[in-house]
């Protein structure tokens, strides 16, 4: 009887001491909430000086160069899925790095969904379109904000928003093409457009801003937010550049005509840029006379083309990371503290790809006799390091005990214009003629100029296998492999086993699940189901 | 039910103790204890054996000591201690291939093989017209590639006993001449990192041939798949199966053999 009482004694206190605590957590609520942020600026106040637009600008191309850098992407897709580099055993995300190589892209690690996730070029796609809408209304707030820079700025965000589509198309196939901003607190779900609309859409804006694209952006007694056009050399998206993702998309869509027709007008006006075949010197230094250098000479920014840098001020290591560069997989001892690199081009294939000892980018050199350390750094070990881009730091000579890196991306150059072009003419039948660009690129690596009739016995086929093998020598370690691999299989037909990979849509990635989950209206791509 | 807490604890501890596992890795064979590998014999008997643990043989490095006159003889000393880098066949046949493949390339003649370089030394003539009229310069040229093998080889040959816990003093490396002709080299003891932990990472040595230059980025360096193996008269240590024999140097040497008659 007595612990009854007790029992029901505690309940009655249970159940005031429950209320106690309910009235306290309501009173602890206050309207934090509902409190105006002060310590960020407002959307007001943001679209009305001309600061605002530099910084909206900016942060497009800094956007961009974070979608494609993201988790080293552009090398993964590019070099490693491509196949000439090999993962060292043991490396970080080994397993991930394999199946990467391997073309089987439905992992469930993080890292992979993270690839297969779009949201990283949405984000630039959508801040280029808050640009395109919003920046106008500077011009009536801001009188310094002539409406000649409007239109060049204008001009950029659309570009870059199209040199996003593309660069998506090239890794999902079809995408959802969302042209407008949609920054009204509206989340509407949007479905996949077919790669062939969006891909449209990216040339009919680049075609419609090219008029107003400049070759180098303001002139010394005009400049253009306060700097040199030389200052702008290699950073900003100029009519080169928009003729070279031009020529890139048709090259992708197969339109070969187009990429002759673009990379003719890029080639004729390389000067205008103050772009230049690079020599092998200044192509693999990794100091100011490197191409491959963030804050590269004045006489060789205008050579990069379509180009995302990593300034550094000196040794301020401003924008220099860790990840985002090659080097994060290439580099080891003695360059940086790390005693193998993740990923490197083993002994084999450099023998085989590189199947001329006169080649400057590896082959003997005729004074010493040795391997040249211009693509690669120390043959006498196992694993050989892939050097060919090494700016550690800000690139002078610096320990490596602080590993971060200050390479540019370079997305291309004029000897990948050149060999595009090579390719191109092959393709339109004009294997003669394809022997120019071809030879152009082969003289300046140290390489004999080759004859349509004697070193290919006027057989295109042979040809454009010697134009992509040309381009896997160039271009290794820079992102273009996979790509070429695809085109190269387009154009021969030579492994039905890719071919057919190719048709059923595995050349493409998965669709994260993240992005599944949060819009119904996408399917995943159909080769991953 | 004390019983039953101790026997779960032993179980926990045993748990426990099971979960530790072996920290060596894919990354090398070298094993991280510090204890040497001690053979029973010299130097020459550890070559001539080989190594079954690694796989590996030295057939081509013996017959290179066999062939270049005193080589064996002092590396059989007793009383002096020597510290040999093993080279595995595979070394030679690499460095044979590449030569032979420039060779090729720039159409200096067929394949070379290790007996073809076992000759005399020999003097070439060469006779030009000299710079007043009637007058002739004789040029005479010098080879001997035995003797030009013999300095590849002798860099895999140091003097003393060099070993790991000799090299820890020099964090930085040991700068040391090679036995024969005193050519620079450098012996790097490396542990790797072992995020913290002192003495743990594996453990590797680095055997670099300076090419003549404090620069280090300009050497070529080779690295051992195993190390510290004691012998009665010195120390030997092993290099890895992708080294290049010669460091990359076989060209430089042999690539003209057979056309020492034709002048340019």
């Amino acid at each position: 009887m007595e612990k009854m009482i007790n029992s029901l004694t505690l309940e009655k206190y249970r159940v005031r001491l429950w209320s106690c605590m309910f009235v306290l957590v309501l009173g602890s609520c206050n309207k934090m909430v509902d409190m105006d942020v002060y310590h960020a600026a407002s959307e007001e106040e943001q679209w009305s000086k001309i600061e605002d637009a530099r910084s909206g600008l900016m942060g497009i191309y800094g956007l961009t160069r974070a979608a494609l850098v993201e988790n080293n992407g552009h090398w993964l897709n590019g070099d490693v899925r491509g196949g000439d580099f090999t993962i060292t055993n043991g490396a970080r995300n080994e397993s991930q790095l394999a199946a990467i190589r391997a073309n089987k892209l439905m992992n469930p690690s993080p890292l992979m969904s993270q690839f297969s996730n779009w949201r990283r070029f949405y984000a630039a796609i959508n801040a280029a379109s808050v640009f395109i809408e919003r920046a106008p209304q500077i011009v009536e707030k801001d009188r310094s904000y002539p409406e000649s820079n409007l239109d060049l700025d204008i001009a950029q965000a659309r570009a870059l928003r199209a040199f996003n589509y593309f660069y998506m198309v090239r890794i999902w196939g079809d995408v959802p093409l969302i042209t407008k901003s949609f920054d009204n607190g509206s989340f509407r779900e949007f479905p996949k457009s077919d790669a062939q609309t969006v891909l449209n859409y990216a040339k009919n804006e680049l075609l419609a801003v090219l008029p107003i694209l400049p070759f180098e952006f303001g002139s010394s007694n005009n400049q253009y937010y306060g700097q040199n056009p030389e200052e702008w050399r290699g950073s900003l998206f100029n009519k080169i550049w928009a003729y070279a993702c031009l020529a890139h998309i048709a090259a992708w869509e197969g339109n070969y005509a187009d990429v002759e027709t673009y990379t003719k007008f890029i080639l004729d006006n390389q000067s205008e840029i103050n772009a230049a075949f690079t020599e092998i010197e200044g192509l693999v230094s990794s100091a100011a006379t490197g191409l491959f250098n963030s804050e590269a000479a004045a006489t060789l920014r205008g050579s990069k083309i379509i180009a995302f840098n990593f300034p550094a001020a000196g040794l301020r290591l401003v924008e220099n990371t860790q990840t985002g560069h090659l080097e994060q997989l290439t580099m080891a001892y003695p360059f940086v503290r790390k005693t193998y690199p993740d990923i490197y081009v083993s002994k084999d294939s450099l023998y085989s790809v590189f199947d001329d000892v006169d080649d400057l980018r590896f082959g003997i050199d005729t004074a010493t006799m040795l391997y040249k350390s211009n693509y690669v750094f120390n043959m006498n070990a196992d694993i050989p390091l892939f050097s060919k881009i090494k700016v550690i730091q800000d690139g002078s000579n610096v320990d490596g005990d602080y590993a971060v890196f200050g390479s540019a991306l370079v997305f291309t150059r004029l000897e990948e214009i050149s060999l595009l072009r090579a390719e191109a003419l092959v393709a339109l039948n004009r294997g003669a003629e394809a022997l120019i660009p071809l030879n152009a690129v082969r003289t300046i690596r140290g390489l004999q100029a080759v004859s349509y009739l004697k070193d290919f016995g006027q057989d295109d086929t042979r040809l454009l296998d010697g134009i992509f093998e040309e381009r896997r020598r160039e271009l290794m370690g820079e992102g273009w492999r996979w790509y070429d691999l695809i085109r190269r299989q387009k154009l021969l037909r030579d492994d039905p086993a890719f071919t057919a990979v190719i048709e059923e849509g595995g050349a493409y990635w998965p669709i994260a699940k993240e992005v599944l989950a949060a819009n119904s209206l996408i399917t995943q791509n159909i080769y991953w189901k | 039910m004390n019983v039953l807490k101790y026997i779960g604890c032993i179980g926990l501890a045993c748990a426990i103790l099971a979960s530790c596992k072996d920290y060596d890795s894919a990354y090398s064979d070298v094993p991280m204890t510090n204890n040497a590998i001690v053979f029973d014999g010299s130097i020459l008997e550890y070559l001539e054996q080989g190594d079954p643990d690694l796989g590996v043989d030295y057939d081509s490095m013996l017959f290179v000591i066999n062939n270049i006159p005193g080589l064996r003889d002092s590396l059989a000393q007793t009383n002096n201690l020597k510290t040999v880098f093993a080279v595995p066949n595979s070394c030679f046949q690499e460095a044979m291939l590449r030569l032979n493949n420039y060779r090729a390339e720039k159409e200096r003649g067929g394949p070379l093989s290790l007996q073809d370089f076992m000759i005399e030394p020999f003097v070439v003539i060469e006779e030009r017209p000299g710079p007043v009229p009637d007058s002739t310069i004789i040029i005479e040229h010098h080879y001997d590639y035995r003797l030009q093998l013999d300095s590849l080889i002798s860099r895999y040959i140091l003097e003393g006993d060099i070993n790991t816990q000799s090299l820890s003093d020099y964090p930085d490396g040991l700068d040391t001449r090679e036995f024969k002709f005193s050519y620079l080299m450098h012996v790097l003891f490396q542990r790797q990192f072992a995020s913290g932990i002192e003495n743990m990472g594996q453990r590797r040595i680095i055997l670099s041939d300076k090419n003549g230059t404090q620069l280090d980025e300009m050497w070529d360096r080779s690295e051992t798949q195993a190390i510290d193996i004691q012998t009665h008269n010195g120390y030997v240590h092993v290099l890895v199966n992708g080294h290049e024999f010669g460091f990359s140097k076989l060209i430089a040497n042999f690539q003209n053999y057979g056309n020492e008659y034709i002048f340019d």
